[in-house]
């Protein structure tokens, strides 16, 4: 029973695991779109498409940080709480953006 | 007891000026943050004397960039360092001022280490923000950071100047500009302490420790509060690098003086979009763009002149 009951709970997980994805390019020292808005629970990933590191890092230092992402490479995050959250490149400051959860 | 301070700073301060050879040849004086030219190459080459003391910075290397013009980095930074070997005065050491590599790649701090080594100097190091972006910013500490502490900070003395390396690449402040951090406060304090203020005293970071354009973090934003640890010394320079181009300026009795990079030039401050590469150079042409500084101290009076020459 227990079994059972713990295969339901992966399988009605799975559709979560699976929510709606967003992606943010990083392109020539720009986050494009430079403002995203999802639900809470959606999965936002950063491309790095440019020819140096950036990060995705949360103004609020703490909410999430991507280290660097290389060219190349990319970054997910699930925003799991509704919020407006400012973020910028840690290298580049200058390069800003946000993601609306709502 | 006698005071430095007051016999020697005075007849010191008039020395103030940061002297350079920009890559077309010509000796610039900046004097109260006012760059001037006054000469040409050849009238500071006289005033070199065998007892001077010759040091050599280099600076963004960015071993593992390529893009655009940029399609052979080491091949510049060999370039760099062939024009180092150059010199008619062999350099005692090299200061180099981070972003040795661009990802902080095993592989690309050796692909540097080994072009570097053929110097035959003595090189010390201080990070660069792209020479620690593995996780856990160890890969850098563990190459080049034995004798540093914290993010890799560190002091040493040779020649009779104090050279104390900084780390200002591992924290950025809500502003967008970079910090030194209480802990690397606190151990330049108990550093300088006992430093008599005739000793000429010569900073290197990767960061200017000053703001030149805060909107693309080009600054090191708690660098007030270092800057009055150093009002007692009669001579005092900050090296840095970072903005890849030249910028100079005399504030009190503080000379900072940026580097070129030997891998790609950034554009001046607000003049792009954003602080990235300048793309619009042809390739034959970057070696104008790129370039090394050396440094001379002058036993006479512990100026310092600074030269940069690019690898055009």
């Amino acid at each position: 029973m227990l079994r059972a009951l713990l295969t339901a709970a992966v399988l009605l997980a799975a559709p979560l695991a699976q929510a709606a994805g967003t992606t943010v390019a990083i392109n020539d020292y720009t986050f494009t779109p430079g403002t995203v808005t999802v639900h809470p629970g959606d999965m936002v990933t950063w491309n790095n498409q440019d020819s140096t590191p950036h990060t995705a890092t949360s103004l609020d230092g703490a909410s999430f940080d991507s280290a660097a992402i290389v060219p190349g490479g990319k970054w997910s995050f699930t925003f799991k709480t509704p919020g407006t959250y400012k973020y910028h490149c840690a290298i580049h400051p200058d390069m800003q953006g946000e993601v609306d959860v709502q | 007891m006698p005071n430095d301070h007051d016999q020697i700073v005075p007849s010191r301060r008039q020395f103030m000026e940061c002297v350079g050879w920009i890559g077309t040849g010509m000796l610039w004086t900046v004097s109260a943050g006012v760059p001037a030219t006054v000469g040409l190459i050849g009238s500071a080459a006289a005033e070199t004397t065998q007892a001077d003391f010759t040091f050599l910075q280099m600076s963004d290397s960015h071993i593992g960039f390529k893009a655009g013009p940029y399609q052979d980095v080491p091949g510049t930074l060999t370039a760099a360092v062939d024009k180092a070997k150059a010199l008619p005065r062999r350099p005692a050491l090299m200061l180099h001022t981070g972003d040795i590599s661009h990802f902080s790649k095993p592989e690309q701090f050796d692909t540097a280490d080994k072009i570097n080594a053929t110097l035959g100097l003595e090189i010390y190091h201080v990070p660069g923000e792209h020479d620690m972006l593995d996780p856990g910013k160890k890969l850098y500490l563990s190459r080049y950071g034995k004798n540093a502490k914290g993010d890799g900070w560190y002091s040493f003395d040779a020649h009779g100047v104090h050279f104390i390396g900084l780390s200002n690449v591992t924290h950025m402040g809500p502003d967008g500009q970079w910090r030194l951090g209480a802990d690397q406060v606190a151990w330049l304090t108990g550093d300088l302490r006992g430093v008599r203020d005739s000793t000429p005293i010569i900073v290197f970071a990767h960061i200017p420790l000053w703001t030149v354009y805060a909107k693309w973090g080009w600054g090191t934003g708690d660098a007030a509060t270092i800057t009055p640890l150093f009002r007692r010394f009669g001579s005092v320079t900050f090296l840095n690098g970072h903005i890849h181009q030249i910028v100079q300026k005399v504030e009190g009795n503080i000379a900072c003086h940026t580097a070129r990079s030997t891998a790609f030039p950034q554009p001046v401050a607000g003049t792009a979009p954003h602080p990235g590469p300048i793309m619009t150079i042809a390739a034959g042409e970057v070696g104008d763009y790129l370039g090394i500084t050396t440094a001379t101290l002058h036993t006479s009076d512990s100026r310092l002149a600074v030269t940069d020459t690019s690898l055009a």
